[in-house]
């Protein structure tokens, strides 16, 4: 009765607010939360712990030490995007990207639904990232800055304008962009503790880190891998998953 | 040889050289209320760029704080290249802390022509933006650099190629560009000089520092393979009236804000761009300057749209003097890409979409940055033999 009550002193208020000040000057936002659109990442933990996938109209940054399973996680990723009927691109600052790994986690390389970008300059690639947000032809966009990339002081400011102008750009597009930190073991405590313009923008913040090797006798098989959530924009964060990475002329997720 | 012309702290003695009522300490903040820039007493007592304001305010409490227009400085440096640019046909302009240098290749491997070129350049540069710069000449980027920042402005320093050795040898080895982990390792070895690492087998600074250290190493030695990078230019375009007389009246003002939106609409749908943020400038009476800016959600060549964003400006500002000019410059230039309203969302394939964008893409950045990868034969032993990366082509 008492909530009800409220409920209608609320009501009139706004009644009379709107009279005094013109139609939708107060307006009551609804309390249900937008659905966001999700891209599954292939490992069903993984996507069990992300509520479906990784989020569309957000970055998601994945951090981790080298071989401890990132890049399989994101080329997963877009192999989900792109059964889903995805285009995907591949901005490879690193020049690491090796597409026969990529073709054996199912990334369907075919012409227009495989895009690999490697720019000349650091300073284009925010620039062609942006492009690609707005164009909305891209469902999935990875970006592979080279390892241990620093950012030089000068360039700081180049970097955390472009990054503020993806965040502005992102909720208005269906694309899902992957960041790539790669980093050593000395580095990564220092910079999950950092708040940088990254750790700002990245609606999701996935640490990455490789656990026990799966042996079948002599031979290794795979690997597991802790994914824990850094930071969450959509819940909360600190959970984590174990997820099984496997080799057998295909490299095969525990989800697929 | 390869000349470097240097002006320290670069934006802030614009600021001085514009304002003789600002004294120093002089702090410049950004559009992000963060520092910019300052002058060498605010960068003294601790000012450092992108500190906030308060942390600047904290550490050099007496120093005048202004805002910063960064058209107007790139503004400048196109200036800059204009006047190099008479001296050479290549032509670089970078920025180094709060420095602004510019390389130009001499095409002359003599000292002495060079030596002839240092009076007349700095001549040209005093009656152009009316700065002193610090020139170093020698046979490498480095090298000419080095020369440029231990020579004071208004000097020159030419160094031949039999003494770029010994010149380099006694400067700090943080002239190098190291990183703060090979910067820590050089101090943990004892190397504090350019001699000292210089002296090292170049192997062992492979072996040590993999490839970048062996760059470092060249650098030390007065051994600078860089070429020249071309300048390219901060893309803007900009529309200006100058009222006959000045006026007061915001009725007046809107109308040729107005006119002016239509004027740059029109550069930028010629030229097939869209801006991302507008500059507005105000130049009144008393040859004083105010600006006003905004950052757009999505790039824009609409005159409707520019035009509310103008006449916004316009209700903001506070007029203090009447108006004698408006000045109104694009800035963050992106290729406009046409779209058509669909009634139904799904008509439109996102592959249709990509080959847009793209084309855009390697129309502004050239085919050498993008690909398509192809499975060539997967059984193949070599992973080249396995995969072949090709080159996209606008459509």
């Amino acid at each position: 009765m008492k909530k009800r009550r409220k409920q209608r002193q609320l009501d009139a208020a706004i009644r009379s607010l709107n009279l005094r000040f013109g139609p939708h000057t107060v307006r009551q936002v609804p309390v249900k939360a937008p659905t966001i659109s999700r891209i599954g990442t292939g490992f069903s933990q993984l996507d069990k712990l992300l509520v479906g996938g990784l989020p569309r109209g957000y970055m998601t940054e994945l951090v981790a030490t080298p071989t401890s399973g990132m890049t399989t996680v994101a080329l997963k990723a877009v192999a989900q995007a792109q059964a889903g009927g995805d285009a995907a691109a591949y901005l490879d600052l690193g020049h690491s990207f090796d597409g026969d790994y990529a073709h054996r986690c199912d990334v369907d390389l075919s012409q227009s639904r495989f895009l690999l970008i490697r720019p000349e300059r650091a300073g284009d690639a925010l620039d062609i990232l942006q492009q690609l947000v707005v164009s909305n032809g891209i469902g999935i966009l990875v970006f592979v800055p080279p390892p241990q990339w620093i950012v030089q002081a000068e360039q700081q400011r180049w970097l955390a304008q472009g990054l503020r102008r993806l965040g502005r750009l992102l909720p208005q597009s269906s694309c899902a962009v992957l960041w790539l930190t790669m980093l050593d073991q000395a580095a990564l405590p220092g910079y999950l503790g950092g708040g940088g313009d990254l750790a700002q923008v990245a609606a999701l913040r996935l640490l990455v880190e490789r656990g026990a090797w799966d042996r079948k006798k002599q031979d290794i098989r795979g690997y597991q891998t802790e994914v824990k959530v850094i930071k969450n924009r959509f819940g909360p964060a600190g959970k984590g998953a174990t997820i099984r990475i496997r080799f057998n002329g295909t490299v095969r997720g525990d989800g697929t | 040889m390869i000349a470097c012309v240097r002006l320290p702290f670069f934006i802030a003695q614009v600021e001085l050289r514009d304002k003789p009522r600002l004294k120093p300490p002089l702090v410049i903040l950004s559009a992000l209320d963060q520092v910019l820039a300052t002058c060498p007493q605010a960068a003294e007592a601790g000012v450092l760029p992108r500190l906030a304001r308060k942390e600047a305010i904290a550490r050099c409490p007496q120093a005048t704080i202004i805002g910063g227009t960064l058209p107007y400085y790139a503004d400048l440096k196109g200036q800059l290249v204009t006047i190099l640019g008479r001296f050479a046909n290549q032509v670089e302009v970078g920025e180094a802390g709060q420095a602004l240098l510019g390389w130009l290749d001499l095409e002359s491997q003599n000292p002495a022509t060079a030596r002839q070129v240092v009076p007349l350049l700095g001549q040209a540069i005093r009656d152009g933006l009316g700065l002193d710069p610090a020139i170093g000449i020698a046979s490498g980027k480095f090298p000419a650099w080095a020369a440029a920042t231990v020579t004071a402005p208004g000097k020159g320093l030419v160094i031949g190629p039999d003494r770029q050795t010994p010149f380099l040898a006694p400067l700090p080895i943080t002239f190098l560009p190291l990183d703060a982990d090979l910067a820590a390792r050089l101090h943990w070895l004892g190397l504090t000089t350019l001699g000292q690492f210089a002296a090292i087998p170049s192997g062992s600074v492979m072996t040590q520092f993999g490839p970048s250290g062996g760059l470092l190493h060249r650098l030390a030695r007065g051994d600078d393979p860089r070429p020249i990078q071309p300048y390219r230019p901060d893309r803007q375009e900009q529309v200006a009236y100058h009222f006959p007389d000045p006026v007061d009246d915001l009725q007046v003002i809107n109308r040729v804000l107005e006119r002016l939106a239509g004027d740059l609409a029109q550069l930028l749908q010629t030229t097939g761009q869209a801006a991302q943020q507008l500059w507005l400038f105000f130049e009144f009476e008393d040859a004083s300057r105010e600006n006003q800016h905004l950052t757009l959600r999505q790039p824009t060549s609409e005159a409707k749209r520019i035009a509310a964003v103008l006449q916004g400006f316009a209700s903001q500002q506070v007029f203090r003097e009447r108006v004698a000019g408006l000045l109104l410059i694009a800035t963050e230039l992106v290729p406009a890409v046409a779209t058509q309203l669909d009634l139904f969302a799904h008509g439109r394939q996102s592959g249709t979409q990509l080959q847009t964008a793209l084309d855009a893409l390697v129309t502004q950045y050239g085919p050498a940055a993008f690909y398509w990868v192809q499975i060539t034969d997967q059984t193949a032993w070599l992973l080249e033999q396995r995969v072949q990366v090709r080159r996209t082509q606008a459509a």
